[in-house]
């Protein structure tokens, strides 16, 4: 037997010749031939297979000596398909054959080709173990190749299902084998452990996944986040959300009438089933006070936490949808409310505060009572100087809106100001604590007081009874407090400038207000959500008093630093006043002294607002303006986020839980210390603004810079949609400028600035720049210091050579200003090396433009980097916006930055 | 042992090294029971989970039977469930030394049934890579065939040069073993800045350092007194068991689809298929170093010819490849892939059978081992190339 080296073709027969040798030789055997794709496939009967085979290998026109494979086709209805792969070494052709088996789909059976290619065996033994297929004469298909011996069913026929993908749905938003519009599915219910596979593996396959996935009865949660604490109340949140529940038809069927997938309207409309089962049973419970409150409130309005709910629901939270079991979680809660028309507002109140609640968990406590010692001395004064700057904004900003708001605002100074009559008289229930108790604890006291002594819990019962006395007290007052939590944050999330009017009135008016303001920061500390029900009930009165509360204790935590005064006035509120459970018992006692309890408990709120402020001022920077932003704002905030927005500002625990929202995105750090920046040029200098209330920029800028990743988005990344502008800027200079950096790692560095050497390539954009790593470390395979030698081929050389390496430029040195005179091309104390890469006497910081880092001589690197500037000092590095190359010493840049910010900020 | 019957007898044979190799003859006082040996699942010598089972007579081996399906991941079945872009994740993961070469198949089959015009510089790309993946996968075995022999160094040697290559790999693709790299109608990003001067010199390095294997294991006098003359594998065998690869081209038989079947740019290249004469262990594993040479020969004919252009084409969202089946081969480290792709026009395969090269030299294993000497069966199993995950799927 001797082989060409190369096949040979010119011998080879054509499709038409190679099927007209089979039907000459076979006759009636061969059904048909396809050819597509560059392949022939000739159809045999099943009858004729075996000899078709032989014939093909040993007809010498053929000569099919390579036995390439042989497999089942599931042809649905007509049956099973064996398709057989030949190929002739010699000529070097291929062919396909390919015959239908007899019996059907019960008992296909067609001839074992193993006694003529020795390989078959296998390939048959395979077919039978994933179709079925029984080969007539091979000498043994048992046991079974690929499964396991006591495998039951064949796998890769149709109508065996995919066990992984019954048990658990695809984990992705978008599902492959999902319905597309051809209709071409794998239909698949997603229930949880109903896997009808015909086998027993199937079984345990669903079992485990059963298992895997319990179904969870509001009540079990209700349990963990009560006695959990934060493990459970997390375990619990993050549970997947896949309990057989029923829906909630009307829910589904709006959504499905809004157009939403099948799949989104499914699950939230399990989520508002459970939602309103849990409100049931809150409601039950709760009979009772509701009875109270009905008294007190007469006609409730509809509820403004339901129909903000519905808002906040409104954008189809993609998030939710994504699958994350959190989120869902997320999701369900602001699901359900719409659907519990006729829950009473509290009822709903307290569910939401529940669910807040349980992610947020005994941490959640502990951080408020620390930032509550430290903040409290820190409240005091930046109400005023709030007041004033944050009154000449607002006054600029809004003034429709500041006039309305004034002329609430001075009932509710009046209200404010019987509150500070009514302050001495400690709510009856109350028993007063130690000033220092008040401070130190915060919400978690004055629940502990009343009955369950978890931090959830104490959440619950806090925001309940504030509800009550804000019921009570203040109803429209509560409104605007309630909007203005909203507000603040969303006024954190978006402008500082927007807000500022109502902050001014507030502030104006009050040295009262303050109080109030306590009072009503207090409420929404404790309580994230009683404030949404607040602002459902609000009748009138305590708005200003309520709003700038919040005004107050964001102005507090922020300033922190500058405001003693009023921490002062703030603490000795908090030493009269009891601690946080006087405020449930007010509610409840004094009705007609609302306004006093809500003074009072406002003093002790101040304590446990301190602490949610203070998580601000923990968070963020200058807070003040926000304060001042967050009036205006509130009728929007009451409308759309509210809940998320304060359980985010306000209390860390609202932080966890909101956590899983979409929401949760607007950090209120940053936009906290935003607000002060907004200047003229531009909170990043010239051609950076903040986003609008809806997080829009400026007409025309269509460029988003997160705070977050330090990134700035165009309109071309990938995430544009998707980011959050924390700063929107006018074109990639400005964003450049500001020290962001391009979202593409491979644009990192302005390569308009530094043109490429080359432009012989017109293909698409060029891939250049180097990946800088933030430890400093050059990877080897990086080319940012490979020797260019390479390149110089240009276009003489090998054609490939220069194109692929078009990107390299010159080292990225600015070219202006090589100033000896300290004026170098990074600024003062920074000077472009010289020809030789030596840097003036005595300078020993060595700067690399492609990582942005700075080399001192103790670095590791600092022998390799090539400089392409260098720094007088590493001031002067860090000035012209360089990082140290040692991550431990970047922290001390950071702070030093902050440091530097928050003066600035007032 | 006084039974044993210590007589040596030299075997008559003109190949160098089998002069070494002697034959213990039993006779009727030499007591041989009947055994059944089990090597693996877990066993070094297998590369994976693969269990063979040795019906033994003495140290003599009647009978071999290979048991695969340890590692069986269905892969065809979760084909059906994926789209075309999802698959590339699936199959380069049934051979994991292979990763670039098997992708590159199923980039090949949706493109050939979709039709795409796949740009220059792409097919170049992808046939730079192949072939470095190629040398990847060889050094792996060259390295391991080696420490089964008992030779513990050029493992060493060879996993430092792997090492730069994956390096070199993983600039571009960002991955090690599962690259992922290719798409229907192209790559998924052009090369990074550099990389074909990072390539040029590596293939400088592996240039010089091939000398090295052939002086340290090939001309190794015990290395050949262990695989010459064991386990020859005709040509009309192999061709019959489908196999392919390596071990087809020591048999002499230089069936490579790259020369016959050119696909993306290879027949615009000069590819060399390096062949044996005895089709034994050491041939196959002397061919497995001349394919590393041919590969950097490729690889040196690669950098001459990539240009610029663009690397991929614009894909529709859902990629679907129309009505109809086709077949492509390709030639893969361990010998030809074949991908069978049935589509009913949806988003999905309606099959995906993957023709793997493993599967087929395995099926030869019992050929190959039928009366040989267990110390033999090690060099055998060893020389016959293959990956388990690529047997199993």
């Amino acid at each position: 037997m001797s082989y060409p080296v190369l096949a040979r073709r010119d011998t080879a027969l054509d499709d038409a010749e190679t099927t007209a040798l089979l039907r000459d030789r076979i006759g009636g055997g061969i059904v048909g031939e396809v050819a597509e794709y560059g392949e022939l496939t000739v159809e045999v009967a099943p009858a004729d297979w075996h000899r078709t085979i032989a014939l093909c290998r040993d007809e010498d026109l053929l000569s099919f000596d390579l036995f390439d494979c042989l497999f089942g086709v599931d042809a649905g209805e007509e049956g099973l398909d064996v398709v057989a792969v030949l190929y002739s070494t010699s000529k070097g052709r291929r062919l396909l054959l390919r015959t239908r088996c007899e019996g059907g789909r019960e008992a296909p059976v067609v001839a074992s080709v193993a006694d003529v290619y020795a390989g078959a065996n296998w390939h048959e033994r395979e077919a039978f173990d994933m179709f079925g297929i029984d080969f007539e004469g091979h000498p043994g298909l048992l046991p079974r190749i690929l499964c396991i011996e006591n495998f039951e069913g064949w796998p890769l026929r149709k109508e065996f299902p995919l066990a992984s993908r019954v048990a658990k749905p695809w984990p992705g938003v978008k599902d492959p084998a999902e319905p597309d519009e051809d209709g071409n599915v794998i239909v698949r219910e997603p229930a949880i452990g109903e896997a009808p596979g015909p086998s027993g593996l199937d079984e345990i396959i669903a079992r485990q996944a059963r298992e895997a996935n319990p179904t969870s009865t509001p009540e079990v949660d209700a349990d963990q986040g009560a006695s959990g604490g934060a493990d459970a109340a997390n375990a619990a949140s993050e549970e997947p959300q896949r309990e057989e529940v029923e829906l909630d038809q009307e829910v589904y069927d709006r959504l499905i009438g809004e157009g939403k997938s099948e799949r989104i309207a499914r699950s939230k409309a399990k989520a508002a089933f459970i939602k309103k089962q849990r409100a049931a049973a809150k409601a039950a419970e709760d009979e009772p006070a509701e009875q109270e409150r009905e008294e007190q409130e007469g006609g409730e309005e509809p509820d403004v936490a339901a129909t903000s709910t519905d808002e906040a629901e409104a954008p189809p939270s993609p998030d939710a949808e994504a699958g994350a079991g959190t989120e869902g979680a997320t999701a369900a809660e602001a699901a359900p409310k719409p659907s519990i028309p006729d829950v009473d507002d509290e009822s709903v109140a307290a569910d939401d505060v529940d669910s807040v609640d349980e992610p947020a968990p005994a941490e959640a406590s502990d951080d408020q009572q620390a930032t509550v010692d430290e903040d409290v001395p820190h409240e005091p004064d930046v109400d005023d100087e709030a007041a004033a700057s944050a009154s000449a904004r607002a006054d600029a900003a809004r003034a429709d809106q500041a006039a309305a708001r004034e002329a609430k605002a001075n009932e509710a100074s009046d209200d404010a100001d019987d509150a500070d009559e009514g302050l001495t008289p400690v709510p009856a229930g109350s028993p007063p604590p130690d000033p220092d108790d008040d401070e130190v604890a915060p919400a978690a006291d004055a629940t502990d007081g009343e009955t369950e002594p978890i931090d959830a819990d104490s959440t619950d019962e806090g925001a309940e009874p504030a509800t009550d006395e804000i019921a009570e007290a203040a109803p429209e007052a509560i409104d605007e407090a309630a909007g203005s939590t909203d507000d603040a944050t969303a006024v954190d999330d978006t402008d500082g400038a927007v807000n500022a009017a109502d902050a001014t009135d507030a502030t104006d008016e009050a040295e009262d207000p303050d109080d109030e303001a306590n009072d009503a920061a207090a409420t929404t500390a404790e309580s994230v959500e009683p404030v949404t029900d607040d602002t459902d009930e609000a009748p009138e009165a305590s708005d200003e008093a309520a709003a700038s509360p919040d005004d107050a204790t964001a102005i507090d935590d922020p300033d922190g630093a500058g405001d003693e005064e009023d921490a002062a006035d703030q603490a000795d509120d908090v030493d009269d006043a009891p601690t946080g459970e006087p405020v449930t018992d007010d509610a409840p006692t004094a009705e007609p002294a609302t306004d006093d309890a809500e003074t009072d408990e406002p003093v002790t709120d101040g304590a446990a607002t301190a602490e949610p402020a203070t998580d601000d001022a923990e968070t963020d920077e200058p807070v003040t303006d926000d304060a001042a932003t967050d009036v205006p704002v509130t009728d929007d905030a009451a409308t759309g986020e509210p809940v998320t927005d304060d359980a985010e500002t306000d209390e860390p625990v609202t932080d966890d839980a909101a956590t899983d929202e979409g929401a949760a995105d607007n950090e209120p750090d940053d936009p906290v210390a935003d607000g002060p920046e907004v200047d003229e040029p531009g909170p990043f200098g010239p051609g950076s603004a903040y986003p609008r209330e809806d997080g829009s920029g400026p007409h025309g800028w269509r460029i988003k810079a997160t705070q977050d990743g330090n990134v700035f988005h165009t309109e071309d990344s990938p995430n544009w949609r998707t980011a959050q502008a924390d700063v929107w800027f006018d074109d990639v200079a400005a964003a450049r400028a500001a020290g962001f950096a391009h979202w593409d790692p491979y644009v990192r560095t302005d390569l308009e600035a530094d043109p490429v050497t080359s432009t012989t390539h017109d293909g698409p954009a060029p891939v250049g720049g180097t990946l800088p790593t933030d430890d400093g470390v050059e990877i080897p395979g990086r080319t940012a210091d490979v020797d260019l030698h390479v390149d110089d081929a240009g276009e003489d050389g090998p054609p490939g050579y220069g194109a692929l390496d078009v990107h390299q430029r010159e080292p990225a040195v600015e070219p202006h200003g090589e100033g000896e005179d300290g004026d170098g091309p990074y600024g003062a104390g920074s000077a472009a090396p010289a020809e030789d890469g030596s840097g003036p006497d005595g300078w020993t910081v060595k700067g690399n433009a492609d990582s942005m880092l700075f080399h001192t001589d103790d670095s590791p690197q600092f022998d390799d980097t090539k400089a392409e500037v260098w720094f007088a000092s590493i001031e002067a590095a860090r000035a012209a916006g360089f990082r140290h190359w040692d991550r431990s010493q970047r922290r001390d840049q950071s702070e030093q930055q902050s440091e530097q910010e928050g003066p600035q900020g007032e | 042992m006084s039974d044993l019957d210590t007589t040596e007898h030299v075997l008559p044979g003109n190949a160098p090294g089998e002069d070494v190799i002697f034959e213990l003859r039993g006779d009727a006082d030499f007591d041989t029971a009947e055994m059944s040996l089990s090597i693996g699942p877990a066993h070094p010598a297998t590369h994976g989970v693969l269990r063979v089972v040795l019906d033994m007579d003495g140290e003599r081996i009647r009978d071999a039977r290979p048991v695969i399906g340890y590692m069986h991941r269905g892969f065809e079945k979760l084909a059906e469930y994926r789209d075309y872009r999802q698959i590339m994740a699936l199959t380069n993961r049934h051979d994991w030394l292979s990763g670039f070469c098997n992708e590159l198949g199923v980039a090949l089959a949706v493109e050939k049934m979709m039709e795409m015009e796949v740009p220059d510089r792409a097919q170049w790309i992808r046939m730079l890579l192949a072939e470095w993946n190629r040398v990847l996968n060889h050094l792996m075995f060259i390295g391991s065939y080696a420490i089964e022999l008992g030779a513990i160094t050029p493992m060493f040697y060879a996993f430092r040069e792997r090492e730069e290559i994956q390096y070199l790999l993983e600039s571009a693709t960002g991955g090690r073993l599962h690259f992922t790299y290719n798409q229907p109608g192209g790559i998924k990003i052009d090369l990074p800045k550099g990389f074909l001067r990072q390539s040029v010199e590596e293939l400088a390095t592996m240039r010089a350092r091939l000398p090295d294997y052939v002086d340290l294991v090939l001309g190794n006098e015990i290395f050949q007194a262990r695989t010459k003359g064991i386990g020859p594998l005709p040509p009309e065998v192999a061709l019959a068991y489908g196999v392919t690869g390596p071990s087809l081209h020591a048999a002499g038989v230089p069936e490579d689809s790259r020369v016959t079947e050119p696909y993306l740019k290879y027949g615009e290249l000069d590819v060399r298929v390096p062949t044996g004469d005895n089709g034994d262990s050491f041939d196959r594993f002397a061919v497995l170093l001349g394919r590393i040479e041919a590969s950097l020969d490729i690889i040196e004919q690669i950098h001459d010819h990539i240009g610029p252009g663009p690397v991929n084409t614009k894909l529709p969202k859902i990629v679907k490849a129309p009505e109809g089946a086709t077949y492509v081969r390709t030639e893969n480290p361990l010998g030809q892939l074949g991908y069978f792709l049935q589509s009913d026009g949806s988003k999905n395969p309606w099959r995906f059978k993957m023709r793997t090269p493993s599967f087929s030299n395995v099926q030869a294993l019992p050929y190959l081992l039928r009366g040989q000497l267990i110390p033999d069966a090690v060099a055998i199993l060893g020389s016959v190339f293959f990956v388990v995950g690529d047997v199993d799927r």
